[in-house]
């Protein structure tokens, strides 16, 4: 097979995902359609350089947050995307929520998404890196240019946030 | 040890933890239970919110828009370049060449004699506009190409599809070396004193020229136009000549057309390929002076001792011919002399005030006849005598006929127009009015400038549209008030018919018939703007049920 039509076989599987990533980083369903077209125009022009021989996913996943993390920062206007560590580290207050515990339903599911979706770009990106990606803690380190521990906070930050959300919406967890 | 941190529970879940740290919470937990718990709601946690994020969205894959490879670049700039070279060039032979003939033949079996001057300046304000409209696209094609380099150098700069851009730069580049240039620039000259162009010099613009004196003795390579007080030409103009000067001698060659205003205009010998329009005090064109095409002069006094290829008209005090006319010779004037040597290869049409004073040397020569006629001379009376008139008649209410049923085919809308009363139908009237004086004001203020003519035309053509429909417009309208709106579906013919009847006879009454017929064209004129104005206001007329 040559060159192009493997481009487009891969294209093909992995438009979806690749989709669903920017869709969860950009939190817009339009600006996740530009940018998965931009991840893939990337893609194709550096399809070279592309170890055959590896997967697909990580290679074409990191285009995608790159230019993702880029674009929030652009709409952002500010460098300090993610906030300061010592200010996070001061906001970890001991919450109250418990840990979500909960069979997922597809009702719950579509209500933990819609929560997901509520969280500031700060704790999101982290949160979709690292849940949806599987990403490394010194990986997301680099891509969002933070220290490590930064990275844990705002995790862990993210993981309180959408406890309150939920209980907001009256969806309770339950310590066990 | 204390309890864990919530930030260790977290990065436990995580599996982020350092390897020895991992151990301190591992024994803790081991004996704490509530820290245990807390550790595995963290992991669960972890699950159910990565299972959530895992939900692939429902969407559709777009089809993948490749970037244009260079070769898909070169082919359309190759392309766009072939295009904007054969598109003037079709542009010149179809409608120049082709449409522009078709258009004279048409006119000159449609409109009477009368009206030769009106086409003659139709047509050549539309072979004019042609040739601007091809400048104009040739302009059109360089900005696109200087564009293109732009964007070729800019993204170059930046690094940006580098090969592509490059492409594209040597693309424009060798497509504008290439491409044979048709451009012609307009070259303004504006000396106090005088203004020469030398035996060796060609002027390869149209040349607008503003002097006391000017002398061309090598060549133009397109129009001439002048204001002077003093023009002499030995050289080639390959254009039309325009002038305005006090005295003009031609010696030189002209392709085109001439169109002189001076007080002393003297053709020494010089040629005009096309036709002559003089206007002077005293005219005179010498033996060796040649007009392939036809030859029109209002003077004073004019002499022809030259060659004239089709007809010659003259509007003068006395005329003296004592050269050929290769077609008939028109002469408007008090005295006319038919000289020695003279030969007029059609008729001699002689048209006078009062007195015939005609005077034909033995020598002289008339292939046809040779017909004195006074003019203002009432000719009105006879034409409703004349066969013609009716068959004219005849002709012309047919063709308004199919014309209407166009119109109405083509713009559905004009069956909505309505006459209003009082106030209002008056003053449909007005706004007809203005529209018939303002677009030949705006025709005549536009062809003044060059870059205007070919608007000029446009404009000239939606006048004489705009008189022709309108009587057509108020034909429909007239029939429908005296026979009623035909029924939905039901064809308007009868109402066409009966409407343009009742026109036609009203503008050919006697003595009142003129001033009707501009009336009526006034109105018919102002329903067409009202029709206009309301499509352009959104509120055409809607038809009712």
């Amino acid at each position: 097979m040559n060159a192009s039509a493997t481009f487009d076989e891969l294209y093909k599987a992995h438009y979806v995902r690749v989709f669903g990533l920017c869709r969860r980083l950009l939190n817009s369903a339009s600006l996740a359609e530009d940018a998965s077209q931009e991840t893939f125009l990337r893609a194709y022009r550096t399809f070279r350089e592309y170890d055959r021989q590896r997967p697909f996913w990580p290679w074409v996943s990191t285009i995608a947050s790159r230019h993702c993390i880029d674009q929030l920062r652009r709409l952002s206007h500010t460098t300090a995307l993610f906030g300061h560590e010592s200010t996070e580290m001061d906001l970890l207050e001991s919450s109250d929520a418990s840990a979500i515990n909960l069979v997922v339903t597809s009702e719950q599911a579509s209500n933990v998404k819609a929560a997901i979706d509520q969280l500031p770009d700060k704790y999101r990106v982290p949160l979709v890196l690292s849940y949806f990606d599987d990403y490394s803690y010194d990986q997301i380190a680099e891509s969002l240019d933070v220290t490590r521990t930064h990275v844990g906070v705002l995790l862990l930050r993210g993981r309180q946030q959408l406890r309150s959300q939920l209980e907001l919406l009256g969806i309770e967890g339950g310590t066990s | 040890m204390t309890h864990l941190t919530q930030l260790q529970c977290s990065m436990y879940a995580d599996g982020e933890l350092p390897a020895d740290e991992m151990k301190l919470v591992d024994a803790h937990a081991s004996d704490c239970t509530d820290c245990s718990a807390q550790l595995q709601a963290f992991a669960l946690e972890r699950q159910v919110v990565a299972a959530v994020l895992q939900v692939p969205e429902v969407v559709t894959v777009p089809k993948f828009k490749r970037p244009a490879r260079l070769r898909e670049f070169a082919m359309a700039n190759i392309a766009t370049g072939v295009i904007a070279v054969l598109v003037p060039m079709f542009w010149k032979l179809i409608y120049g060449s082709l449409l522009d003939e078709a258009f004279a033949r048409v006119l000159s079996m449609l409109l009477p004699d009368e009206y030769s001057v009106l086409i003659d300046t139709l047509l050549l304000s539309l072979e004019e506009g042609t040739a601007m409209i091809g400048i104009y696209l040739d302009y059109v094609f360089w900005i696109v190409a200087v564009l293109a380099c732009v964007w070729g150098a800019i993204s170059l700069k930046n690094r940006i599809r580098s090969f592509t851009a490059l492409a594209s730069l040597v693309c424009c580049l060798v497509l504008g070396l290439g491409t044979p240039s048709e451009v012609q620039a307009l070259d303004l000259r504006k000396d106090e004193k005088s203004f020469t162009v030398g035996k060796d010099e060609v002027i390869t613009d149209t040349l607008i020229v503003n002097a006391d004196s000017v002398v061309i003795n090598g060549t133009v390579d397109g129009d001439l136009i002048l204001a002077t007080e003093r023009l002499v030409v030995n050289g080639v103009i390959t254009g039309n000549l325009f002038v305005a000067s006090d005295s003009a001698t031609l010696s030189g060659r002209v392709d085109g057309s001439v169109f002189l205003f001076g007080s002393t205009v003297d053709v020494l010998g010089g040629e005009v390929v096309r036709d002559l329009w003089l206007a002077g005090e005293t005219v005179t064109l010498n033996d060796a002076a040649t007009v392939g095409g036809n030859a029109t002069i209002g003077s004073e006094r004019v002499t022809v001792a030259g060659q004239i290829g089709r007809d010659l008209t003259t509007f003068t005090e006395h005329v003296d011919l004592a050269g050929r006319v290769g077609q008939n010779f028109k002469a408007y004037a008090a005295s006319v002399a038919l000289l020695d040597g003279s030969s007029v290869a059609g008729d001699v049409l002689y048209f006078v005030e009062d007195e015939p004073d005609l005077e034909q040397a033995p020598g002289a020569t008339v292939g046809g006849e040779v017909m004195t006629e006074s003019f203002g001379v009432e000719v009105e009376p006879n034409r409703y005598l004349r066969g013609e008139f009716y068959l004219y008649q005849v002709l012309r209410f047919v063709s308004a006929l199919i014309l209407g049923m166009l119109l109405l085919w083509f713009i559905p809308g004009v069956r909505y127009v309505e006459l209003e009363g009082g106030a209002s139908g008056v003053m449909t009237g007005v706004f007809g009015l203005v529209a018939f004086i303002a677009l030949p004001v705006m025709t005549t203020l536009l062809a003044v400038t060059v870059i205007g003519i070919p608007l000029a035309a446009i404009a000239l053509f939606t006048w004489l549209s705009l008189m022709y429909f309108a009587k057509i417009v108020l034909a429909i309208v007239v029939g429908q008030m005296l026979l009623g709106e035909p029924e939905e579906g039901e064809s308007y013919f009868k109402t066409l018919l009966v409407g343009l009847a009742v026109i036609l006879v009203l503008v050919n009454l006697p003595v009142a018939g003129g001033i009707l017929n501009v009336l009526l064209a006034s109105v018919g004129a102002g329903l067409i703007v009202k029709m206009l104005l309301d499509y352009v206001s959104e509120l055409s007329y809607e038809p009712e049920n």
